[in-house]
């Protein structure tokens, strides 16, 4: 049996990965069409609503916010302060009026929800059902000469393999190369010679195992997905109606 | 090399690429910009390169790139990362197969490193349709070079070790020795 699916976090209620996909999608697709403030108010609603019932662990939303701050937020705040800077310096220079960073703030907004419903997609779901779902989905493109089946057990293999390696890595590679960044006395170019050599020494060892990969790979059995319906996926499928008759239809018209 | 054999090495290669990412935590950035990660990984992507075909070269940069998204959770930053790790990945091979007489593995670092954060920051102006993020683009230039070069003296270490251990005798494609 496989071990490869790595824990979701703490989950208050499980729902069919592939009902949760359409839902995730369709959300998506709310976001992306998201054109008014009642429409933007909707979905975030429903995404905190989905988010209380759903998880029991909240690191995950601070992490998403974290990682989109970063991607995109830093970069435009610093690209706005550089672009009235040069407006500033250079005689004609445009300068975003105060329409347009509404607008652009909108954008960031959609853009925030799409990342967030993916985020939350995969915090909630097991790797391993995810991997048997699209094994499931696109078996018939095997026959076209994709070779879906093949990646999906690489990367499930990969998975597995990176369980296996990340404490004999952290324990060997990284304390020697922690070793070598706090000895004070080193320079940063002996510092980096001393890193590529463990690094020449650790894909080197890592390149004998390629027997073990092979065998351990082959003997991966992807999971076999089957679809669920349950009281939860009826509530999940219910609550989107609901999320989407507000949306098109709010209560002031 | 059987496909079977070759499928190994590549998983094993992907699986140290995403290792050996966890030593950023070590390595100071030598300019701290939001942002802006040494990209340690590339390391494999320029052994892949050296030693391997370009096919083998992409797939290994595509499923380090889904493999990282899926596992920390961040699916919706697959776009970015696979646009600026598959054309750097193809900048860099061009530049290897054909200006390796001008370009050593430091400049074919820094060209990757380059192409990486156009790209990246390409993809988010488009999606975000702001030409205003274009401005951070001499930011993450002078960042690419500087992150380009210590990932490039690391690799051209390691390329040169490798080598000298004839690691990839059996499973080299291209190897130049």
């Amino acid at each position: 049996m496989a071990h490869y699916s790595t824990p979701p976090a703490r989950l208050k209620v499980e729902i069919d990965p592939g009902i949760k996909g359409i839902v995730a999608l369709v959300l998506m697709v709310l976001a992306g069409l998201s054109n008014n403030a009642w429409n933007m108010a909707v979905v975030a609603a429903y995404l905190l609503v989905i988010t209380v019932f759903v998880i029991d662990d909240y690191r995950f939303v601070v992490k998403s916010l974290a990682s989109y701050a970063i991607i995109f937020i830093v970069p435009y705040l610093i690209g706005l302060l550089l672009s009235r800077l040069v407006s500033l310096v250079v005689p004609g220079g445009d300068a975003m009026t105060g329409a347009a960073l509404v607008t652009a703030g909108v954008k960031l907004l959609k853009l925030f929800f799409l990342w967030y419903i993916g985020s939350l997609y995969f915090t909630t779901t097991p790797f391993g059902s995810i991997a048997g779902m699209l094994n499931r989905f696109f078996r018939p493109i095997n026959g076209l000469g994709v070779p879906v089946t093949r990646y999906l057990h690489m990367v499930v293999g990969i998975v597995e393999q990176l369980t296996q390696a990340a404490d004999l890595f952290m324990n060997d590679v990284f304390a020697r190369a922690r070793q070598v960044f706090s000895d004070d006395q080193l320079g940063i170019r002996p510092k980096l010679q001393e890193l590529a050599d463990i690094l020449a020494t650790f894909i080197a060892t890592s390149l004998q195992q390629t027997e073990q990969v092979h065998n351990n790979s082959s003997r991966t059995v992807l999971e076999s997905y089957r679809l669920r319906i349950g009281r939860s996926e009826i509530l999940a499928v219910l609550s989107l109606v609901a999320c989407l008759l507000l949306f098109y239809y709010p209560p002031m018209n | 090399m059987d496909k079977k054999n070759k499928d190994a090495v590549i998983i094993i290669l992907i699986v140290n690429a995403i290792l050996i990412s966890l030593l950023e935590l070590l390595i100071p950035v030598p300019i701290p910009v939001p942002g802006v990660k040494l990209g340690l990984a590339n390391i494999i992507t320029i052994i892949a390169i050296v030693f391997l075909d370009l096919k083998d070269v992409l797939l290994i940069v595509s499923t380090r790139c889904v493999v990282t998204a899926v596992l920390s959770k961040g699916i919706t930053a697959l776009p970015f990362s696979l646009t600026g790790g598959i054309l750097s990945a193809l900048v860099m091979w061009w530049c290897y197969r054909k200006m390796s007489r001008l370009l050593s593995i430091k400049g074919i670092s820094i060209a990757g490193a380059i192409t990486h954060n156009v790209a990246q920051l390409r993809v988010a102006s488009l999606l975000l349709r702001e030409s205003v993020l274009l401005y951070y683009l001499p930011v993450l230039m002078v960042s690419a070079v500087v992150t380009g070069l210590i990932t490039g003296f690391i690799s051209e270490l390691t390329v040169e070790k490798i080598r000298a251990q004839g690691i990839f005798k059996e499973t080299t494609l291209n190897s130049r020795m």
